[in-house]
């Protein structure tokens, strides 16, 4: 779960309750999910659960396989479910946002309902940014491979043999269940009669994945021994592709003659520019979605898209151009149209922290000072700081006229936990100060200002600022 | 698929939330269930337990995001058309709408859609409406 992403703390920085709660059991037989323990930190969504067996309804997580393969994707949370750890609860593919959960608002706890909010001022930036990477149903990913490659191995089969013991002596209690309440005299339904007579549950064959995952290869020349089913497999790997029929591979024997991975920059432009050839003609036709008719066309292409070509296996292992990279690093470097009344809000690579003041009345002789902080994504301020930091903590004062007073304490940004030092607070994106004010009976609020100073040092993952401060003039309304 | 707990990959908790009075001026148009007809896509339920929830959904949507932003308009599922997400800047997906008419031309848009290929504004879809709105249109977030 990315604590950091803005859909935990823009606007509402959200104070995440989290909890250890059993490891779901599915989760033990992903290899990502074998070494998480019994228990691990959760973040309660919803107030009851489908399994509370108040008939909530169920949600839905996507499997991760592929879902990063592209850069128009963003995995935000897993979720307890019947998939593995890394399948997305919530996340984002181009202008849509999944939100996984099923139940109602009247059934979130109040922190879901912040992130909830969050959430959808989040996918309110990505207004026109259409997915780059369509998704073809029915295409397996590589990866695949490597999970028939380990079950082949001793230690991956005994772990399987191991999780079909779990499952026939699941399937034998259930059976005894059902005999009990035969004895007792109960109905049962067909579908537990069909249970009653069904064959105990065995472990597959130790090749027995291998063989169903690429049918069309000689297993008589490579025989019965996982060694050679294993070298097989590896040797393959790099040159698998959809075979056309649902989650079907096949090894592409054109791409293996060239010696070169289909996933590979080098295939690419190695086929793109030599499209005169037919082989090559081939290979162009199924790995990419182009179709120019000449050599010359087809180099430029190559030349053209150099840096912003990726290979998508969930696209049905296609070549594509990321055409929304100029546009989502825009989007990145937050250049974007602040409100009118903050016009100076638009950090720049130069200048990663921009802000801008404004003092709202609030009636009865009070106001309201409102300073606004934008920070460029990949920077942060500092929120919190141990002792003897060297770094400069965000901070804000004012220097009021004279009839205007303090009438609280200020509100500041409260950020989140650094990732490495959990001991420090970043700020990031969007934040604000605020701090209540009263005025005096005499006070003329006519031609008045208000100066404000904000203290801070910006840095990202390599490098800092400078510290520094940055003093405003804020007129007081009147 | 089914989901009870968003799973943590950190212990580290946050700092207090932040109060955000002002509601913001995002407009919001929210495809919820009707009461009277919900389109359920589990009949995992015991059908008063379904009547109720779904009786209650898209009021209590409706309010939440009401709390929070300055425009909220409500449409049933059966009435949305794509060409209302144009006129606000996020369409909340509660619901699946109607399928568009199946074009005569090209593969992927002959897959039975709610929303056209081209579909471009924001939209955020509760639980299984990612699989049956985003599926037909090459979403990654789908059933599988």
């Amino acid at each position: 779960m990315r604590v950091d992403h803005p859909i935990f703390n823009t606007p509402h920085d959200v104070d995440l309750t989290i909890a250890p709660q059993p490891t779901p059991p599915s989760y033990a037989s992903y290899p990502e999910g074998r070494d998480l323990g019994q228990t691990m930190p959760m973040w309660r969504v919803q107030t009851e659960g489908y399994q509370d067996g108040t008939g909530q309804p169920i949600g839905m997580v996507s499997r991760d396989a592929g879902f990063l393969d592209s850069p128009d994707v963003e995995w935000i949370s897993s979720g307890a479910s019947m998939k593995g750890p890394n399948a997305v609860a919530i996340g984002r593919h181009g202008n849509f946002f999944h939100w996984g959960f099923a139940s109602s608002p009247t059934y979130l706890t109040d922190e879901a309902k912040l992130v909830l909010v969050n959430a959808i001022h989040y996918i309110a930036r990505f207004d026109g940014c259409t997915p780059v990477a369509r998704k073809v149903q029915g295409a397996r990913i590589r990866s695949t491979v490597d999970s028939v490659i380990e079950n082949l191995t001793d230690e991956g089969y005994a772990r399987l043999a191991l999780l079909y013991d779990g499952y026939r002596a699941d399937g034998e209690k259930r059976k005894d269940e059902i005999r009990a309440r035969i004895d007792a005299g109960e109905d049962i339904s067909d579908g537990e009669r069909r249970l009653l007579d069904a064959e105990p549950l065995k472990a597959p064959g130790r090749l027995d994945g291998a063989k169903r995952l690429l049918p069309s290869a000689d297993w008589n020349a490579i025989g019965e021994d996982p060694a050679e089913a294993i070298r097989y497999l590896e040797s393959i790997k790099p040159y698998l592709y959809p075979a056309g029929d649902w989650y079907a591979l096949d090894v592409d024997e054109e791409a293996r003659e060239l010696g070169l991975a289909n996933d590979d920059p080098a295939f690419l432009a190695r086929i793109a520019t030599t499209a005169d050839e037919e082989r090559s003609k081939r290979l162009l036709a199924r790995y990419t979605e182009e179709a120019f008719e000449s050599a010359e066309q087809w180099k430029a292409w190559h030349e053209e898209n150099a840096a912003r070509f990726f290979f998508s296996e969930a696209a049905g292992y296609k070549w594509l151009v990321d055409t929304r990279a100029d546009e989502r690093a825009r989007r990145a470097r937050g250049e974007y149209e602040p409100p009118a009344e903050l016009e100076d809000l638009r950090p720049t690579e130069r200048a990663p922290l921009a802000w801008d003041a404004r003092i709202e009345r609030r009636g009865d002789g009070t106001y309201e000072f409102i300073a606004r902080v934008e920070i460029l994504p990949g920077w942060h301020a500092y929120g919190s700081l141990p002792p003897n930091s060297p770094y400069k903590p965000l901070d804000a004062s004012l220097e009021l006229p004279d009839g205007l007073q303090p009438a609280g304490n200020w509100s500041k940004p409260a950020g989140h936990p650094a990732p490495a030092d959990p001991g420090v607070l970043h700020v990031t994106g969007s934040s604000e100060f605020r701090r209540a004010l009263k005025a005096t009976e005499d006070f003329d609020p006519e031609g008045a200002t208000v100066r404000c100073t904000l203290g801070f040092q910006v840095c990202d993952e390599s490098m800092c600022m400078r510290p520094t401060s940055k003093t405003k003039s804020v007129p007081l309304p009147h | 698929m089914k989901l009870l707990l968003a799973g943590l990959f950190t212990l580290a908790p946050v700092a207090a939330a932040q109060d955000a009075s002002t509601k913001s001026d995002l407009r919001i148009l929210l495809v919820g269930h009707d009461p009277d007809a919900p389109r359920i896509t589990f009949p995992d339920m015991g059908d008063e337990r379904s009547r109720d929830l779904y009786a209650e959904r898209t009021d209590a949507f409706r309010d939440l995001l009401r709390a929070h932003f300055e425009t909220v308009e409500v449409v049933f599922g059966g009435a949305y058309e794509p060409s209302m997400s144009d006129d606000v800047d996020v369409t909340l997906f509660d619901c699946v709408p109607d399928r568009l008419p199946v074009p005569k031309t090209g593969e992927l848009d002959a897959r039975p859609s709610c929303l056209p290929h081209d579909f471009s504004r924001p939209a955020l879809m509760i639980a299984e409406n990612s699989s049956l709105i985003g599926e037909p249109l090459g979403s990654k977030l789908d059933w599988l």
